[in-house]
């Protein structure tokens, strides 16, 4: 009886520190993730914005050498700079929160992302295998998410 | 169609991101030990953005030359190579299931390549 009397003890003493664990867990861990899923969202607008740019012909040109640098002249481009700017601030708030491979393995939601917008704005075929891969990207991302400690 | 250079571009655009976010982790280090200070801080910081908008204008380039979602196939290898450069140069330890995600994201990508 005394036995299960110290149990019982043990039991209510480890518990408030079990729970401390999970909520310090859930605080700590859990908003740079999302600081990284909303960096990925904005790195997504950015590309479509930088596509629809590069895919215009260019304002200004310039010589041969320099001749890439002719992209920039464009509103959609230097719209897609911004927010790629955007997208690389909540990236360098994350950056200190989380180990490098953590957080570039989670940035990889961009490549779930990309294709999505792709087809829904600039009308990009995504064919079934193509899905599949995008499902394994999904299955890491998630794997990841949760191999941090 | 996919050339001997426009695949240069790519191996030297996804080295030069790799390199720049891990000069970027290094001068921001992490919250419960910060590594550089002051000026060398920001020397690492300014390196990192350097190799990135090398990273971006060789990104723009290559976005001439292919649709956005075949483009962005070729980054499958990207968190492999980032894990690997994290272990070596950032001393990061990197459990199996961490390997095991990279690896499952990497085929994945590479599943987008293919189709």
């Amino acid at each position: 009886m005394a036995k299960t009397g110290d149990n019982l003890t043990d039991i209510l003493e480890r518990k408030p520190a079990a729970l401390k664990r999970r909520s310090r867990f859930t605080a700590v861990q859990w908003f740079p993730i999302g600081l990284i899923l909303t960096n990925t969202v904005l790195a997504t607008f950015a590309e479509v914005l930088l596509k629809v740019g590069a895919i215009q012909p260019p304002t200004i040109s310039l010589p041969a050498p320099i001749s890439f640098i002719s992209a920039m002249f464009n509103g959609w481009v230097i719209l897609g700079v911004v927010v790629y700017i955007a997208s690389l601030s909540l990236w360098l708030a994350a950056l200190p929160k989380l180990p490098l491979h953590v957080a570039y393995g989670l940035s990889s939601c961009v490549h779930l992302l990309v294709p999505l917008a792709s087809w829904l704005v600039l009308h990009e075929r995504i064919p079934v295998g193509r899905m599949v891969g995008m499902l394994f990207i999904l299955g890491g991302i998630v794997l990841l998410a949760f191999s941090h400690e | 169609m996919i050339t001997l250079s426009s695949l240069a571009i790519v191996i030297l655009s996804q080295l030069a991101l790799a390199a720049s976010e891990v000069c970027l982790k290094y001068a921001s280090g992490s919250d419960h030990k910060p590594t550089a200070t002051g000026p060398v801080r920001a020397a690492w910081y300014a390196i990192g953005i350097t190799l990135m908008a090398a990273w971006f204008f060789l990104w723009l380039h290559l976005m001439r030359l292919f649709e956005l979602n075949r483009l962005f196939a070729f980054e499958g290898a990207s968190p492999l190579l980032l894990a690997c450069a994290c272990s070596l140069f950032l001393s990061e330890r990197i459990t199996a299931r961490a390997w095991f995600a990279s690896f499952l994201i990497a085929i994945g990508i590479t599943l987008v390549a293919m189709f």
